[in-house]
């Protein structure tokens, strides 16, 4: 019945700060664990991110592997040596059912 | 290579990670918990058992739902240290969402990983740190209820661990 709706963009937050980049990155995504009853009672079919990567340019500078266990809107945050203020940092993460999204920023 | 996990007099570590030394806190082996049938519908209703979920997931160590298995898995038996930084409220009011971070100032970080001793399924994720990328990750659980939360970092392809233990109010089940 009720699907979930086209993913929402992701938040990437990314700042350059003595020669190296804090990043933020929420993930807007509902995280089922597969076993939820929604409102009309019916399961909520199992709908995780299950990996996700970020590159700085053509470096990749951080990945993660997901599960159910991660809560709703995982966020994540991390710091790597370089990057400069302009360069792009690129978010993708792909889904148990095989969706997948990415967004990009750059560094503030 | 996997080694063969080693229970005790092994002259290098002073500390190895055993299955059951996080329970602490708990009286329970997590078998003879969920032998209990009211706790195991409890996390059937939490969302915390779904085969189907599981059976989607990526990497097999998340399927896993012992902890010697996942160790076998990482490849062997980390041992404690006190380099790895495990930051975790002591009293978490919602298990649907609870902030961990794990911080190393060990050598080399490869890859991080963020377990939870008492859910069904023990794995709950894993990073992998490139070079230049600072060993320090931070990421929201959920926990179906009170438990050991443990760290291991991959250094130099050894293992490390360190935990600590969240109690939970109102357990993952929203």
């Amino acid at each position: 019945m009720a699907q979930d709706e086209t993913a929402a963009p992701i938040r990437i937050r990314a700042r350059s700060k003595e020669g190296s980049t804090e990043v933020l990155v929420l993930m807007p995504h509902p995280m089922e664990t597969g076993l939820r009853k929604n409102a009309s009672g019916e399961l909520a079919p199992a709908h995780y991110i299950t990996n996700a990567q970020v590159w700085c340019e053509s470096r990749m500078v951080f990945g993660a592997k997901l599960s159910i266990a991660v809560a709703k809107d995982p966020l994540l945050s991390f710091r790597f040596e370089g990057g400069r203020p302009g360069d792009h940092i690129r978010v993708t993460w792909r889904d148990n059912l095989g969706e997948q999204r990415t967004d990009v920023a750059t560094i503030g | 290579m996997r080694s063969a996990m080693t229970k005790s007099g092994s002259p290098s570590a002073d500390s190895q990670l055993e299955i059951g030394q996080f329970s602490s806190e708990g009286k329970l082996s997590r078998r003879s918990f969920l032998q209990h049938t009211s706790a195991v519908f409890a996390l059937i209703g939490c969302g915390l058992l779904s085969e189907q979920a599981i059976a989607q997931a990526d990497d097999g160590v998340f399927r896993l739902t012992q902890m010697s298995a996942i160790l076998e898995q990482l490849g062997g038996t980390p041992t404690e240290h006190d380099k790895i930084a495990l930051t975790i409220p002591e009293l978490a009011e919602d298990g649907a969402n609870v902030p961990v971070s794990v911080a190393s100032s060990l050598a080399e970080v490869e890859d991080i990983y963020v377990l939870v001793e008492a859910n069904p399924f023990p794995f709950a994720a894993a990073f992998s740190i490139p070079a230049g990328t600072a060993a320090k990750v931070a990421v929201n659980l959920k926990l179906a209820q009170s438990s050991q939360v443990i760290g291991v970092v991959r250094a130099a392809n050894k293992l490390y661990w360190t935990s600590k233990f969240a109690k939970v109010t109102v357990g993952g089940c929203t």
